[in-house]
């Protein structure tokens, strides 16, 4: 009873950290992106193709959050783009592994946008294969973040992290 | 629109909105530049290794299957079945002895000939081929294929000067400064739709003056300024151009007087070059009709540019490295490659504002584009020309007849 508890507290709380995640990211607080990661997470952003080839080229490469922190504010003070709006819906989201300190948890998401007042578009559909840190506090960041998304040719820029 | 084909009085100077606008104009395109004596580019050797290995890719709008035949050759087919037009090959690569349809399962063989009908003899000695139909007329539709140090293009002409006539010396000397013979390695693609015209994406490229200005990751970490010395290289035809540049990787000081604009890279290997080529730290080539050919500091990358439409084209960019490379090179043509593709933050600009110029150009007000940065159309030592642009204009103009 109790064991299931805790499996139940568990979900519940990677659920709210993915929920927390896409909230924020669809409110572009890109500033607060990098928090969402370790010290030493990597962030990497592929595409089925180029991940069944294992391929060593990303879409995003970052390792270390000096690397998100460097993105997150080139996208803001260094690259030109076209107001947009974004909407993440998150699919399943699974504990594949769990230790003590550490969760490995593959998701399924997809993007919308909706570019100065146009119609939303579907911009991917992805999955993603993350690995979760513990602390102490029983709060989560992630240590890996892996977006693997469906398409080969994507409809547009992937400006804004997933 | 399609009454408005006139060019304007000033040349290349002077652009008309329709060649980025109208349907028909994108189709003559096709046929006058893709469809006829044009050197495409399709892949790397390296992709189609062994004898039986495929890949696809695209000349003009048209997909094509790349892949090496029993004796080691290239051969480059249109995708599409000689029965009933069905998509031969659906598998982005491969490796395969026939290419079998999935309609009727005729098979051809790598040679491209037709080797297998099913019911050729009908069923009980009733039906199968008519005894006119004669399998030898009905092989692959086949292109003109020639290759240079490991860089594989197609034609559908079979009237080509060799490749090395067709880029001349000044830009083969460019194409032999990166791809010298050394065996190359695929490490990565990326592919996305531009909404925008297939030449804005060309031209993108050819302009050096955007360069330095919309890039603000560019002159941030000088990269590419427009005070470094540069050298613009453009065929006598004005067919194909090389903008050369050597990066300061200093600061401007005076690109915008917002102190809040300026950051610092927490983690500088983002941009950690090491020197590869003997002169300029970024080479960008563009090949007529549709390759960008681009070294920038240690990302080697072949963007071949697929015209889909009149406003919107697919770039796909493949990723290469030496084959027998210090592997802490290969790290960081990796980690470079985050300034480019569809995440990339020196591309994410352009591929927006491409998509902004062509909602412009779609207006229909019989409007012209003024490439007035520079005169003339020929090589230039400085960044503040368009000469490039009016080279290519020159040179499409005289095969577009307008
Ligand atoms: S269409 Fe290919 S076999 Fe009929
Ligand atoms: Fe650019």
């Amino acid at each position: 009873m109790e064991e299931m508890l805790k499996t139940l507290l568990l979900e519940r709380s990677v659920r709210e950290f993915y929920r927390r995640y896409h909230a924020q990211l669809d409110q572009q607080m890109l500033t607060q992106w990098p928090d969402f990661f370790t010290e030493d997470a990597s962030y990497l952003v592929t595409n089925r193709a180029n991940f069944e080839e294992d391929m060593l080229v990303y879409n995003v490469f970052c390792e270390g959050k000096k690397m998100l922190i460097d993105r997150a504010l080139g996208l803001q003070k260094a690259v030109w783009f076209r107001d947009r709006l974004q909407r993440r819906f998150a699919g399943s989201i699974e504990i594949t592994h769990q230790s003590e300190h550490a969760l490995d948890v593959v998701s399924s998401f997809m993007v919308t946008e909706s570019r100065q007042g146009e119609p939303s578009s579907l911009l991917l559909t992805s999955e993603s294969q993350d690995s979760l840190s513990i602390a102490p506090d029983g709060t989560l960041q992630f240590s890996k973040r892996l977006c693997i998304i469906d398409a080969e040719v994507l409809p547009d820029s992937i400006i804004y992290p997933i | 629109m399609s009454e408005f084909y006139g060019w304007p009085d000033a040349g290349a100077r002077r652009l008309p909105q329709h060649i980025y606008a109208d349907k028909d104009n994108f189709q003559r395109e096709l046929d006058a530049i893709f469809f006829a004596d044009s050197w495409n580019y399709v892949a790397l050797s390296c992709e189609v290794p062994e004898p039986g290995d495929y890949i696809l890719s695209s000349v003009g709008n048209v997909g094509v299957i790349v892949s090496r035949d029993r004796k080691g050759t290239i051969r480059v087919f249109v995708n599409r079945c000689t029965h009933r037009g069905a998509r031969l090959c659906e598998k982005r690569k491969g490796n395969n002895k026939l290419f079998t349809c999935p309609y009727h399962e005729w098979r051809f063989n790598l040679e491209g000939r037709l080797v297998g009908v099913p019911l050729s003899q009908g069923v009980k000695g009733k039906g199968g081929m008519s005894p006119q139909f004669d399998p030898q007329n009905h092989g692959l539709k086949q292109l003109n294929v020639c290759e240079r140090h490991g860089v594989v293009f197609a034609s559908f002409s079979n009237d080509m000067v060799p490749l090395e006539t067709y880029l001349g010396p000044k830009i083969l000397r460019y194409f032999d400064r990166v791809c010298d013979g050394r065996p190359l390695k695929v490490i990565g693609k990326h592919k996305h739709v531009v909404a925008g015209n297939w030449k804005l994406q060309i031209e993108n490229v050819k302009d050096t003056v955007h360069a330095a200005i919309l890039h603000s990751f560019f002159t941030l970490f000088g990269i590419w300024r427009s005070d470094q010395e540069t050298e613009i290289v453009v065929e006598d035809k004005g067919m194909h151009s090389v903008l050369a540049s050597t990066a300061t990787f200093s600061k401007q000081q005076t690109h915008s007087e917002e102190a809040d604009s300026e950051f610092s890279l927490l983690d500088p290997s983002l941009i950690a070059h090491e020197a590869e080529f003997s002169h300029a730290t970024g080479a960008v080539m563009t090949i007529w009709p549709n390759l960008i050919f681009l070294q920038q500091l240690n990302c080697l990358v072949m963007r071949h540019v697929e015209p889909v439409s009149h406003d919107k084209c697919v770039k796909t960019w493949t990723f290469f490295a030496y084959e027998d490379e210090d592997p802490a090179l290969t790290a960081r043509r990796v980690k470079q490659a985050n300034l480019l593709g569809a995440s990339g933050l020196v591309t994410i600009d352009d591929n927006e504002i491409l998509a902004s110029c062509q909602v412009g150009l779609q207006q229909q007000s019989q409007f012209e584009c003024a490439i007035e940065y520079g005169e003339g159309s020929s090589d230039c030592d400085h960044m503040v020309s368009e000469s490039a642009i009016r080279g290519f204009y020159n040179y499409y103009r005289q095969v577009m007849e307008l």
